[in-house]
């Protein structure tokens, strides 16, 4: 670690005015589970450090019948208890996710906001078609998920931008699920997929959007797979064959402990095709429009 | 009331779990500085400048040690093996060997300020071929690693060790074998890692010339007796304890640079100076296990008697030799245990790589020799159509047979081993175990005998001493030169205490890890249960015919008739008379009336050692080099998964002979930690590098960890316990047995289920994967519909 000045602002106008004085030398510090460790290697050295944590107004999480907005600074224990009922797929995903002391001070937006590649929470709000909401100082901004995550460690907002919440549309007749794959339980993921589908009341799929994760590059849509999904009624056969597009679609990259490309590749058709038969049952199951 | 045998609960636990233990990093000294090292980032080059003026400059740093402050100093060697002479600097003054070599430190006010002045020391590489793979770095042509050395003429090249061991006839056992096995077996190098990671405070006293040295050790006496010969400070002028230690392994036994480095610094600066080192730092550089490959062939009579054993031995050392040489030679030599096998031919060549040196881990080098042989042995019940048990059994020494002295000399003294192998047989058949190919499911077995205390290649002693004390409240202070490492040694060591004097075990501390006590080895091989123990039953001994002499005047009675227990001596034919053991302790100290006239006024003070009663190997390998040996024989079931290749260890049978249980809560917990250990070596841990070198997940994101929640179940531990024979109490034992048959027996289930023999360490879910696809058998017959 390096020497760094410690802020703690009391309102969000404060924090705001924070970011944008400081700029790139300042660092949000949500619930500190990764920048802290990468602070410890030296792999980040912000000179400022705006604590985030005494802002309530940046913790609410409000589920309404078209929404569930998320604030940037509610912790995935939080988010858990109180989405996992309405989105079977945060039921997936969070407890998969490190460890209880993680989950009880580690953020979904801090998460997002991060973008580590072969972390979680960017592949679900991506297969979501989550709305990610900033503001700068006087100036209210939003982005779609697709928009907001550019790559490895690169999200869209800008230096004077922070995160307030994660928007997630409910639509009728829409299932979700999320598979990770990791040699320890709550690791990082070595693959991953998660899922989106709407069907049509004859069980057809009318949209579909499947993310994989993990391919050290940050969320990746696998179109090829999706197209081949449209329109079509899943079955067993269709689901092997379209985790088997998408493995042949995606673009691994090999990581030099956790397998080759080849091994990735198996391994995605193994996530999608786990977590497309577990979002089509759920639409289905949902298919009077009670969320997803 | 006896203790020996008595599942009591650790008398250490309460301090670890309630965070009230003290470990290094809770030490902190009145103006102690804090230093940081800067480590080589290249794996090999020569050292051509290193510059520290910027560090030396900047506000807040006290000292900064470079190159030219240490080239008057000797090297060092192991001082456990005694082997080489001196192949490792303080700091590397001519060349770096590999990432991760200490080449300069800084001492500063803080721990962010040292490391801050470390990134401004600018250092001159002229980078050489680097070696990573052992026999690469043995060809001819390689390019040395240790020029000095060789120049020196101390070694011919990288092969800076070999060793022949030999019984028998080979040949003749190769023409009369009707099968042979063979393969090439590689085994993998995981590190200790202990939770603690190494780390030292050395304070020195100017004014005395006294050096005190606070050190995350498993052995103050190496520390101490390294420290003296190199610095050349008098011995009795330095004195090194370990506060609480955090888990050992073996990767903290020895002398380390860290600890040199804090020693220099503080006689420079006049204060106290702390080093801890980084997780990365522990990763990289504190040493590994060995890894090695094994071209070895297994000769078998038709009726499944192994005749031959023959091997060819590559062990990839690293940068320097540490405990190595010895882990190749001992294991190699034990890995045979127990089976019978008359001729042997095993020959072994240990190099030096650009790597992280390997040197002792639990188990040292049994376990790596273990996973060949018990591959091999299935491999033959194959071929020969026969149950790999039956093959098991029908090869091991008997108990009944014992004692029996093994074609290479290791004499089994008594043995529990064939009731551990027809333990966990008779078990699995019990709990229903099914091999199925068809869904990916195995068994696999194997064994070991592994050694209890060990007289090393070289090093012709094998002692602990204690020293005890009774107390005038009829207490007893046992001071040990052993450490306690997370072993529970001081509980079992007081119950030990507790029964030789007939105390209570509450009225017995055991205290050690500090160099003003008495003089011994230390903590490693499984030697503090058997040598310790039996240096506490002959000082218990010495204290009791003391007490009886004082107890016999006041009851009137003669020694002969005095009998201990419960905190009192009394007179075997009449229990009535008896007298407190506080009593003897008061009359002995302070009441020279109430003595015998012949008897001085003295306190009950005893100090007693105890030598093994071994042999060190000869040349070609000949020796009983443990006083006895402990047995485990493991059963694993377990099921593949065709989708991602993940193992599922779906039950798991411990079967153990450590002797007599000192204390069976603790016989266990080793069994399931050592085992646990081995499971993650199997499948999953290893210091990787790339060929240049450069260690790729020296971090605990990248180096795969177990976590309880990755582990099977672990209960099903199965006490098969026999007397050892020779060990004062009938103990073996109990730390390093489990981690020996993980390998082989989780090889084996995978070759069983999956019909795949894997060969080179560890057998991770990829490797398993892919070849389930060469060959079609995964989840999707994926082999024709992807890329």
């Amino acid at each position: 670690m390096r020497l760094f000045q410690y802020e703690r602002p009391q309102s969000l106008d404060d924090l705001l005015r924070q970011k944008a004085q400081w700029g790139g030398r300042a660092s949000v510090l949500a619930g500190g589970q990764s920048l802290l460790n990468m602070m410890k290697l030296r792999l980040a050295a912000p000179e400022i450090l705006i604590d985030a944590g005494r802002l309530p107004e940046l913790r609410n999480i409000a589920v309404t019948p078209d929404t569930i907005r998320i604030g940037a600074m509610a912790t995935y224990a939080e988010v858990e208890k109180a989405v996992a009922r309405h989105l079977p797929i945060v039921a997936d995903t969070i407890p998969l996710i490190a460890d209880r002391q993680v989950r009880n001070c580690g953020t979904v937006g801090g998460s997002c906001c991060l973008a580590d590649p072969f972390t979680d929470m960017p592949n679900v709000t991506t297969a979501l078609e989550a709305a990610f909401v900033t503001s700068s100082t006087g100036k209210a901004g939003w982005c779609s998920a697709a928009d907001f995550f550019r790559g490895p460690y690169e999200v869209n907002l800008a230096e004077n931008q922070v995160l307030l919440s994660i928007e997630i549309p409910r639509t009728p007749r829409t299932g979700s699920a999320y598979e990770k794959f990791a040699w320890r339980r709550g690791d990082y993921a070595i693959a991953s997929a998660a899922v989106c589908v709407q069907v049509a009341p004859d069980r057809t799929v009318k949209r579909a959007v499947i993310v994989l994760g993990s391919l050290g590059t940050g969320p990746v849509r696998a179109a090829a797979a999706e197209t081949r999904l449209l329109n079509a009624a899943p079955d067993d056969r269709l689901i092997d064959e379209v985790a088997g597009v998408a493995a042949a679609e995606c673009a691994p990259m090999a990581h030099p402990i956790f397998g080759s490309i080849d091994y990735k590749r198996a391994l995605v058709a193994t996530t999608v095709r786990k977590a497309l038969a577990r979002a089509v049952a759920r639409a289905q199951q949902h298919d009077k429009g009670e969320g997803r | 009331m006896s203790y020996v045998g008595k599942r009591i609960l650790r008398t250490e636990d309460l301090r670890l779990l309630t965070g009230a233990s003290r470990f290094l990093a809770d030490i902190a000294l009145p103006r102690m500085l804090h230093a940081e090292i800067l480590r080589s980032p290249v794996a090999h080059a020569r050292l051509r400048g290193v510059d520290a003026t910027g560090a030396a400059a900047m506000q807040g740093v006290a000292a900064v040690l470079t190159p030219d402050d240490i080239r008057h100093y000797p090297t060092y060697g192991n001082r456990h093996t005694q082997w080489p002479v001196g192949d490792k600097g303080i700091l590397a003054t001519d060349k770096v060997r590999f990432v991760g070599d200490e080449i300069a430190a800084v001492a500063a006010e803080t721990p962010f300020l040292a490391r801050d002045a470390v990134e401004r020391i600018s250092v001159d590489y002229e980078e050489l071929p680097v070696l990573v793979d052992p026999e690469q770095a043995m060809l001819p042509e390689a390019v040395p690693i240790h020029d000095d050395l060789i120049k020196k003429g101390i070694i011919p090249g990288n092969v800076m060790y070999t060793m022949r061991l030999r019984a028998g006839d080979i040949e003749q056992a190769r023409r009369e074998a009707a099968v042979t096995v063979s393969g090439r077996f590689a085994s993998n190098k995981p590190v200790c890692n202990p939770l603690e990671p190494h780390g030292v405070i050395a304070s020195w006293d100017a004014a005395d010339g006294q050096l005190t040295i606070w050190s995350s050790t498993q052995a103050v006496n190496i520390v101490r007796d390294g420290i003296a010969a190199l610095l050349g400070i008098p011995a009795r002028k330095i004195r090194v304890l370990a506060p609480d230690i955090g888990g050992g392994f073996g990767a903290k036994v020895g002398l380390f640079a860290h600890e040199i480095i804090a020693c220099l610094l503080s006689i420079r600066t006049r204060r106290p100076v702390r080093i801890l080192l980084s997780r990365a730092e522990e990763i990289m550089a504190c040493t590994s296990r060995c890894p090695q490959v094994r071209y070895a062939e297994m000769m078998l009579a038709a009726d499944g008697t192994i005749i031959g054993w023959q091997e060819r031995v590559i062990q990839d050392q690293g940068a320097y030799a540490h405990a190595g040489p010895s882990v190749m030679q001992l294991g190699s030599q034990l890995g045979l245990l127990p089976y019978k096998i008359p001729n042997v031919a095993i020959d072994g060549f240990d190099v030096y790589t650009n790597k992280n040196p390997g040197s002792a881990y639990r188990a040292f080098g049994v376990t790596q020799a273990v996973f060949v042989r018990d591959s091999l042995l299935q491999m033959a019940a194959e071929r020969l159509k026969r149950s790999p048990t039956e093959l098991m059994l029908q090869n091991t020494v008997r108990g009944s047979e014992c004692p029996v002295k093994m074609s290479l000399g290791q004499v089994v003294d008594s043995t529990g081993v064939d009731k551990c192998i027809a333990t966990v047989v008779s078990e699995a058949q019990r709990l229903g175990w099914k091999a199925a190919p068809e869904s990916l499911r195995g068994i696999g077995y194997s064994v070991t005998l592994k050694h209890s205390s060990c007289r090393h290649p070289l090093t012709d002693y094998d002692y602990d001493t204690v020293r005890l004390v009774m107390q005038a409240d009829g207490g007893v202070w046992v001071q040990t030169s052993c450490s306690n490492i997370g072993q529970g040694l001081w509980t079992s060591l007081a119950q030990i205490t507790a029964d030789a004097l007939g105390v209570g075990v509450g009225k017995v501390r055991v205290t050690g890890q500090d160099s003003d006590g008495p003089r011994g080895l230390g903590t490693w091989g499984s030697r503090n249960i058997t040598i310790t123990g039996n240096a506490i039953i002959r000082a218990c001994a010495v204290a009791r015919e003391r007490l009886a002499v004082v107890a016999a005047h006041l009851l009137q009675s003669v020694p002969s008739e005095i009998a201990f227990e419960d905190d009192h001596a009394f007179v075997r034919s009449d229990r009535g008379r008896s007298v407190a053991l506080a009593r003897l302790v008061q009359v002995s100290e302070k009441d020279r009336g109430s003595l015998p006239p012949d008897v001085e006024c003295a306190p009950i003070e005893v100090v007693a050692s105890y030598d093994s009663p071994t042999e060190v190997p000869t040349s070609d390998g000949h020796g009983n080099t443990s006083m006895t040996y402990s047995a485990a024989a493991h059963a694993c079931y377990l099921e593949v998964d065709p989708g991602t290749g993940m193992v599922t260890i779906l039950d798991y049978l411990m079967a153990e002979d450590s002797g007599v249980a000192i204390n069976p809560l603790i016989v266990e917990g080793q069994q399931q930690g050592a085992t646990a250990m081995a499971l993650s070596q199997v499948l999953f841990e290893e210091l990787a590098y790339d060929a240049d070198g450069q260690p790729l997940n020296a971090n605990m994101r990248d180096y795969y960890t177990p976590l309880s929640t990755d582990l099977p179940n672990l209960s099903r531990v199965y006490d098969c316990g026999v007397p050892s024979a020779t060990t004062l109490l009938g103990q073996r034992g109990a730390g390093e047995s489990g981690n020996v048959p993980p390998l082989a027996a989780v090889a084996n289930a995978i070759a069983q289920a999956t019909g795949i023999r894997f060969t080179e360490l560890p057998i991770t879910p990829d490797k398993i994967l892919l070849a389930l696809r060469r060959r079609g058998a995964d989840a999707f017959g994926l082999q024709g519909t992807l890329p």
